[in-house]
């Protein structure tokens, strides 16, 4: 009796072995370095501003989010480059609170924006899924935990709110990007 | 964790024979044991992350005893928060300086004494704090505990009013973003631009940050 529990464990243990070495070969193929996922994305003429653009969703969240205590820290997820917090690294002397945006840091800040949830953005994008599915949404509304706390209300008078719902619903024709929203939400009280 | 374990007794239905040493009572001990590691697991675990930022302050600077004057310039609420090793907690610290640059001939930049450091927070309440002669402020919770994001501004009789352009998010400690030299991750240390900084006299130690 004792020798067959013995055996039947003994057979437990190859079996967890071999899943073990199945498991391993299968994570252990050969990336594919050319393999690229497509995202789409909200417009970045809109992301930048300027013209009808107002300032853009960037100034808005460069201010609001992007302080050094926050967004504006390296290693951050949603890291973000601002005048007058963290800069990109560079040769030109650009240190914090000196000098302006370079195209460079915009294009990384809408990287990092566009990037947080990428597959989640291309539904959203896509109007199959509504705005506040977007980590990007649910960390400031409080629907998920964020060490900033609560800082945007869902509601239409909250200029915020209205700014990002706006810029990622206007690609499928969901709302109109609201600049004017995005101008308001970016000044400080 | 491995030593928060319990050892579980051998089974009433086990057939398997039992090591005469491994009884009930050892069993017992053992698991005595464990359970006094995995409360000290809970209670006296440290964080290791917040040890590194306290050790990475260094020691006390010579001849700057621990109290309202030492270490100006540092990030105080690393130590002055709930997670110690100071006993006192701090909503808001940090250190005001005279110049934003420091000259070659300085040793480092000079503290601001009486300079004022004036706090809106997020429900639109308001602190006005005053530095010591070394330029140090610090306001406890229990006297003002802002709502975050805040915006400050520093002022001194006769050099004007600093406004910080962004606000603050969270962060209670002005040099944890405020740090020398200016670089692209900070805009240097915190100050208020006075023609002739005045070194109180009857202050008790020199108002020379040095080594920051």
């Amino acid at each position: 009796m004792v020798r067959l529990r013995s055996s039947k464990s003994t057979t437990r243990c190859v079996c967890a072995a071999g899943a073990v070495s199945l498991a391993t070969l299968s994570c252990s193929g050969t990336p594919n370095a050319s393999s690229t996922v497509t995202i789409l994305e909200p417009a970045y003429a809109e992301f930048v501003g300027g013209g009808s653009n107002g300032s853009g969703v960037h100034t808005f969240l460069e201010n609001q989010c992007g302080t050094l205590d926050c967004h504006g820290q390296v290693g951050r997820p949603l890291r973000l480059y601002s005048v007058d917090g963290l800069r990109e690294p560079n040769e030109a002397g650009l240190i914090s609170g000196a000098g302006a945006l370079t195209p460079s840091e915009l294009y990384a800040n809408f990287l990092s924006v566009v990037g947080l949830t990428p597959e989640e953005l291309n539904r959203v994008v896509e109007g199959l899924d509504p705005p506040t599915q977007l980590l990007l949404l649910q960390k400031p509304l409080g629907l998920v935990s964020h060490k900033g706390g609560v800082r945007i209300l869902q509601s239409n008078l909250d200029p915020m709110y209205m700014c990002l719902t706006t810029w990622l619903e206007a690609p499928s024709g969901e709302a109109a990007f609201n600049a004017a929203a995005c101008t308001q939400a970016a000044e400080l009280p | 964790m491995r030593s928060c374990g319990l050892v579980r007794p051998a089974s009433r239905a086990s057939t398997e024979p039992r090591s005469p040493r491994v009884g009930r009572g050892f069993t017992r001990w053992v698991n005595v044991a464990l359970v006094s590691s995995g409360v000290s697991c809970v209670f006296f675990q440290s964080d290791p992350v917040h040890d590194s930022e306290v050790q990475a302050l260094g020691p006390e600077r010579p001849g700057i005893p621990k109290g309202p004057y030492h270490r100006a310039g540092q990030p105080c609420t690393v130590c002055h928060s709930s997670a110690g090793p100071a006993h006192t907690i701090f909503a808001l610290a940090g250190t005001v300086f005279s110049s934003a640059s420091v000259p070659a001939s300085q040793a480092g930049p000079i503290g601001v004494d009486g300079a004022s450091v004036g706090v809106v927070d997020d429900q639109g309440a308001r602190y006005l704090s005053q530095t010591n002669c070394v330029g140090n402020f610090f306001v406890t919770p229990d006297v003002f505990n802002p709502a975050f994001p805040i915006l400050v501004n520093v002022s001194k009789q006769g050099a004007g009013v600093v406004n910080m352009i962004s606000h603050i998010s969270r962060d209670a400690s002005c040099a944890s973003c405020h740090s020398d030299p200016p670089s692209t991750s900070s805009p240097g240390h915190v100050y208020v631009p006075t023609q002739a900084p005045t070194v109180n006299p009857d202050c008790p130690v020199s108002p020379v940050a040095t080594g920051m």
